[in-house]
C-alpha cells in the first residue's frame, strides 16, 4: 500500500460516505413539480405608497385649511402654491422632497415626488415583504421542502416540488389578498348625471339618509361595465369607483368609496372558514388584533348610519351598514364561495397581503410521471452508454481498459459525493452530463494509453514507456480539460435551473474524471504491473 | 498568470529532456519500416544487456518487471506510417466550406427554431383523461393555440407570444396563460399535466442576451487560454476550427428540426469545450515535435503528429459517442434533443481537429513565410535535415 492507495482509499470511503448519508435531491424535472419565476411589481408598490401620502396630504390639508387643492399624477404629488401648505408638506412628509413650481390646469402648484433613497427602500421593502408573504402562503399549501428565494433585484422564484395542480398553486401565490375596510361616499350623487352605454344600467338606492345612484350590469357584460368604470374617475373628485357583487346573483354593481383605506388586513390575526347554517354557504370569519379591534371600533363608532365595504383584492364583496359601535373586531366575508375557495381565502388572509402585485414570468412544471419516466430513461440510457465503453475499453486496451473503467466507477463515486457534499440537485440535463464525463474520463485514459504504446513502440521496454507516458499525458490531459472548464463555467453563469445542473455535473465531472484517471487507474495499473498482469 | 503558465512550460520542457535522456532512439522521427526492423533488432540485443546490467543495481523485484513480455497489442492505426493530411487540406477547405456556407445561410436567414426558451411563449404538454378528445375538438375549444396530437390523449399546446402578451386582467397585469387554457381544458373534464413550460417575453429577450454573451465570453475565455499555452498560430487556427465546429452542428441540427432551447445551447457550449479539447491535443504533439525539428514547419512534421495522435482522436471520438448515440436511442424527449447535437458535434469536432485546425495554422505559416521569399530555402533547409537525420 503506498501512498496513492491509501488516499484512494480515504477519499472513497469519504465520498461513500457523504452519499450515503446525505444522499442526493432530484431536480424538478425528475422528481416533478413546479418552478415558478415571479416579478413583483415594485413600481405599483412604489405608486401604492405614493398615492396613499397623496390622500393623506389631501385629508389632512382639507382639515386645517378646508381647502383640496391636492393632485396626484403618477410620481409626483401637485399642492396648491401657497407657501403656508408647501412649509405644512415639507414639515409633515420629510420623504418627499420639492421640486419646484408647476403650472397645471390654471393653477400653479406646488410639485413634491419621492426621494431616491426613500423610493429604493420602499421598492426593497416590498420584495423582501413578497417574499415572507410568498413563504408562509406555501407553507399553508403544505409543500415538502419547498425553496423560495429572491432572483436579482425585484424577482422571486418559488420551486414547489412534487405539486401535481401547478394553477392552485399559482392562484394562492400570485393573489395580492389585500383585505380593505373603506367607507361608502353616500353623503353625495355622485354618478347621478352621467349616462351609461349599452349593457350596463342605471338605479337608484337610498343610503345614509340620501338617495344615490349607481350602475350596474349582468355577468356576462362585466367587462363592459369595468371599462366604463375607468372613465368616472373624473367624475368623483378623488374618490374611487369600484365594482362588487350586486345584491341578486348574477349582477355586479358600482360603489363609490373613499379615496384610502380606513383598515386593513395588516391588522389581522385569524381568518377562519365557518358555514352559514341558514344558506348552507361557507364564509370567512376574520378577527382583528387588539390594534385592529381598536381601529374598528373608533371607525364604527364615528360613522354609525354610514356604509362600510369589505373590500379583496379591488372587490368589494359587501357594503353593510354600520348599525352601532362594534367592539371585538370581528368581520365576516361572505361572497357565494364554494368551501375550496373560502379555504383558500382563509389560507391567504392568514398569510397576509402581498405589497404588490405580481406576475409570473416563467414557468416549467412537470408532472411526477413525465420526471419518473425521464429518470429512467436518463439512467438507462447512461448505463448503456457505460456498458458499452467498458466493452470496447477491454477488448481494446485488455487489462488497461480495466484499470480505466475501475478510474470511471472512482469518477462517479466522486461526482456523486461531491453532490451530495453540497446539496445540489441533480437534474436530468445533470444525467447527460454524467453520460458524457464516462467518455470523458476515459478520454484522459486514452491520451495516456496511446503515449504508453507509443513509447513502446519506440523502445519495447514496459515500466518507462508507462512512466513517460504518464509524464507527458499529463501536461496534454490538463491543457484539454482546461477549455472545458471554461465553457462549463460560462453555461453555469447563464443558466438556471437544470442547465446549472448541467454546468455543475460537467465541472464536477472534468474535476472527477482527473481524479479516476490519474489516481485510481493509475493506482490499478501499478498493481497489475506488480503482479504481472499488465497489457495494453 | 502569464508567470506561472512560463513555469508550467519549464516544467514540460523538464519532462522532455528526461524523456530524452531516457529514450534516446527517440530522437529519431522519422523511422522507415527496414529502420524499424533495425532498431527492433538493436533494441533487442540492448535489452539482455540492460536486463544484465540492472540485476546488481537495481531491487530483484523490479526487475521481474522488466523481464521480456509480449508487448504486441492490438490497434487498428497502421503503426510507423505517416497519413499526408497536410496534402490533402484542401479537399478539408472545401468540404468545410461547403458545410459552412449552408450552416451560415441557415442561421442568418432566420431559420433556427428557436426554443420557447429564447423567443418566449407557452406550451403545455397533456394528457386528456375524462374522455377520449379528438384534435379537432380541442382546435375548436382554443383556436388562438397551435395543437399537436402526441397519441395516447396526448396533445401539445403551443401560444405564441403574442397572444400571451395581449391576454391582459383588469389592473393590466399579464393574464397567466396557463390559466386561460387550463379554464378552457376543464370544461372537458379531466386533464392530467404532463409538462408546462411557459416564458414571457422579458425574460425570453434576457435568456437570449445571456446565451448570447455566455457564448461569446466562453469563446473569448478558450481563445485566451490556448493563446497562452500555444502559439498563435494555433490559437486561430483552434478558434476557427471551434467557431466552424459550432456553426456546422447548429446549422445542422437546425436544419433536421432541432429547436435551440437552454439546454441544447448548454449542449453547444460544451462542444465548443470538446472541439478545443481536440484541437489542443493534436496542437500539444506538433509543439512537441517542433520542438524536436528546431522550430521548422513542414508539412512532414505536422502529418507525423496527427498521425500519432489520430489513435486518440478516433478512440476518443468512439467513447464519447457511444454515451451520446445511447442517450439519442434510449434518452426520451429532452435527451434526445442533447444527444443529438453531442452526436453531430462530435463528428464534427474531429474531423475539425484533423483536417482544419492544424492545416489553417501551417497555412499562416507558410502566407507569413511565402511573402519573405523564403519557403523554397526552408523547404531545401529542411530535406536536408531530414535527410541528416
Amino acid at each position: 500500500m503506498n501512498w496513492r492507495g491509501i488516499f484512494l482509499l480515504i477519499s472513497a470511503v469519504f465520498f461513500a460516505v457523504i452519499f450515503a448519508w446525505k444522499g442526493i435531491k432530484l431536480g424538478l424535472d425528475l422528481k416533478g413539480g413546479s418552478y415558478f419565476l415571479l416579478n413583483v411589481r415594485t413600481d405599483l408598490a412604489y405608486q401604492n405608497y405614493v398615492d396613499k401620502v397623496g390622500y393623506e396630504i389631501l385629508s389632512k390639508l382639507k382639515e386645517k385649511y378646508n381647502q383640496e387643492s391636492v393632485l396626484i399624477q403618477g410620481e409626483k404629488i401637485y399642492v396648491g402654491y401657497i407657501t403656508d401648505f408647501i412649509e405644512f408638506v415639507k414639515k409633515e412628509f420629510p420623504s418627499f422632497e420639492y421640486k419646484g413650481e408647476e403650472f397645471f390646469d390654471d393653477a400653479t402648484y406646488a410639485v413634491f415626488s419621492l426621494r431616491e433613497s426613500d423610493k429604493k427602500e420602499i421598492e426593497e421593502l416590498s420584495v423582501s415583504q413578497a417574499l415572507q408573504v410568498i413563504s408562509s402562503r406555501v407553507d399553508e399549501f403544505g409543500v415538502a421542502e419547498p425553496q423560495i428565494f429572491r432572483f436579482g433585484k425585484s424577482r422571486i422564484v418559488v420551486q414547489l416540488p412534487g405539486v401535481l395542480d401547478p394553477e392552485r398553486a399559482k392562484k394562492l401565490i400570485g393573489r395580492t389578498a389585500l383585505l380593505e375596510f373603506r367607507l361608502v361616499e353616500d353623503t353625495s350623487d355622485y354618478l347621478g348625471g352621467i349616462t351609461p352605454p349599452e349593457g350596463v344600467y342605471k338605479s337608484a338606492e337610498m343610503a345614509g339618509g340620501n338617495q344615490i345612484q349607481y350602475f350596474w350590469a349582468y355577468e356576462k357584460d362585466l367587462e363592459k361595465l369595468a371599462r366604463f368604470v375607468e372613465t368616472l374617475t373624473q367624475y368623483v373628485q378623488g374618490k374611487s369607483v369600484l365594482i362588487g357583487k350586486g345584491e341578486k346573483e348574477g349582477i355586479f354593481r358600482t360603489y363609490v368609496l373613499a379615496p384610502s383605506s380606513q383598515l386593513t388586513g395588516a391588522y389581522l390575526k385569524d381568518a377562519r372558514v365557518r358555514m352559514n347554517s341558514i344558506t348552507n354557504e361557507p364564509y370567512v370569519v376574520i378577527s382583528l388584533n387588539s390594534e385592529g379591534a381598536k381601529i374598528f371600533e373608533k371607525l364604527t363608532s364615528e360613522n354609525v348610519g354610514r356604509r362600510l365595504a369589505i373590500v379583496l383584492e379591488g372587490k368589494v364583496f359587501s357594503a353593510p351598514v354600520i348599525r352601532e359601535r362594534i367592539a371585538g373586531g370581528v368581520a365576516s366575508i361572505e361572497g357565494r364561495f364554494t368551501i375550496e375557495d373560502a379555504r383558500e381565502l382563509a389560507a391567504v388572509l392568514r398569510a397576509g397581503a402581498l405589497p404588490a402585485p405580481v406576475e409570473f414570468e416563467e414557468e416549467r412544471t412537470v408532472g411526477a410521471s413525465l420526471g419518473e419516466d425521464s429518470i429512467r430513461k436518463g439512467l438507462f440510457a447512461s448505463l448503456f452508454g457505460a456498458a458499452v465503453v467498458t466493452l470496447f475499453m477491454l477488448l481494446y486496451y485488455k487489462m488497461s481498459g480495466f484499470a480505466a473503467i475501475v478510474g470511471v466507477l472512482f469518477t462517479l463515486l466522486f461526482i456523486f459525493g461531491m453532490l451530495s457534499l453540497f446539496g445540489a440537485t441533480l437534474t436530468l440535463p445533470g444525467i447527460a452530463a454524467i453520460a458524457l464525463t464516462i467518455g470523458m474520463t476515459v478520454d484522459n485514459n486514452i491520451i495516456i494509453f496511446e503515449r504508453i504504446r507509443e513509447e513502446i513502440l519506440k523502445r519495447l521496454s514496459l515500466k518507462p514507456s508507462i512512466d513517460v507516458g504518464y509524464k507527458l499525458g499529463m501536461g496534454t490531459i490538463i491543457d484539454a480539460n482546461m477549455t472545458t472548464l471554461i465553457a462549463a463555467i460560462f453555461i453555469f453563469q447563464f443558466g438556471t435551473g437544470p442547465v446549472r445542473g448541467f454546468a455543475l455535473n460537467l465541472t464536477l465531472g472534468i474535476l472527477g474524471a482527473f481524479y479516476g484517471s490519474v489516481f485510481a487507474a493509475k493506482f490499478i495499473i501499478d498493481f497489475l504491473l506488480k503482479r504481472k498482469l499488465f497489457s495494453i | 498568470m502569464k508567470k506561472a503558465m512560463g513555469e508550467k512550460d519549464k516544467l514540460k520542457k523538464k519532462i522532455f529532456k528526461e524523456g530524452e535522456k531516457k529514450v534516446e532512439d527517440a530522437k529519431r522521427q522519422d523511422i522507415t519500416p527496414e529502420e524499424k526492423k533495425e532498431i527492433q533488432e538493436i533494441a533487442r540485443k540492448e535489452k539482455k544487456e540492460v536486463q544484465e546490467e540492472k540485476v546488481p543495481l537495481e531491487d530483484k523485484k523490479e526487475t521481474k518487471i522488466i523481464t521480456p513480455q509480449p508487448l504486441k497489442f492490438f490497434s487498428v492505426f497502421p503503426q510507423g506510417k505517416i497519413i499526408k493530411f497536410m496534402q490533402a487540406r484542401k479537399f478539408g477547405y472545401i468540404i468545410s466550406s461547403i458545410l459552412f456556407i449552408f450552416s451560415i445561410f441557415i442561421i442568418l436567414s432566420g431559420k433556427v427554431p428557436l426554443g420557447i426558451d429564447f423567443k418566449g411563449g407557452f406550451s403545455a404538454d397533456v394528457k386528456i383523461t375524462s374522455s377520449s378528445v379528438n384534435i379537432e375538438d380541442l382546435r375548436t375549444l382554443i383556436p388562438e393555440a397551435y395543437i399537436q396530437n402526441l397519441g395516447e390523449n396526448r396533445f401539445l399546446i403551443k401560444l405564441p407570444l403574442d397572444i400571451v402578451e395581449r391576454e391582459r386582467t383588469e389592473e393590466g397585469l399579464k393574464k397567466d396563460p396557463a390559466q386561460i387554457i387550463s379554464e378552457k381544458l376543464k370544461d372537458l373534464g379531466g386533464f392530467e399535466i404532463i409538462k408546462v413550460e411557459s416564458v414571457g417575453s422579458i425574460i425570453g429577450r434576457e435568456l437570449r442576451e445571456k446565451g448570447i454573451l455566455a457564448f461569446v465570453l466562453s469563446l473569448l475565455g478558450i481563445f485566451i487560454y490556448i493563446s497562452f499555452r500555444f502559439e498563435w498560430r494555433f490559437a486561430i487556427g483552434a478558434t476557427l476550427a471551434l467557431i466552424h465546429d459550432i456553426v456546422i452542428t447548429l446549422g445542422i441540427i437546425s436544419s433536421i428540426g432541432i429547436e435551440l432551447s437552454i439546454v441544447t445551447l448548454a449542449g453547444l457550449l460544451t462542444l465548443a469545450g470538446y472541439s478545443v479539447n481536440d484541437s489542443v491535443i493534436v496542437a500539444d504533439r506538433i509543439r512537441e515535435k517542433l520542438r524536436f525539428a528546431r522550430g521548422i514547419w513542414t508539412s512532414e512534421t505536422i502529418n507525423k503528429a496527427i498521425t500519432s495522435t489520430l489513435p486518440r482522436t478516433i478512440i476518443t471520438g468512439l467513447t464519447t459517442l457511444f454515451p451520446s448515440v445511447s442517450l439519442i436511442i434510449f434518452g426520451g424527449e429532452v435527451l434526445r434533443d442533447l444527444g443529438i447535437t453531442f452526436t453531430i458535434g462530435i463528428i464534427v469536432g474531429t474531423y475539425s481537429s484533423v483536417f482544419i485546425c492544424s492545416a489553417i495554422a501551417y497555412d499562416i505559416y507558410l502566407s507569413q513565410h511565402k511573402r519573405r521569399g523564403e519557403t523554397q530555402k526552408q523547404t531545401a533547409q529542411q530535406t536536408t535535415y531530414a535527410k541528416v537525420n
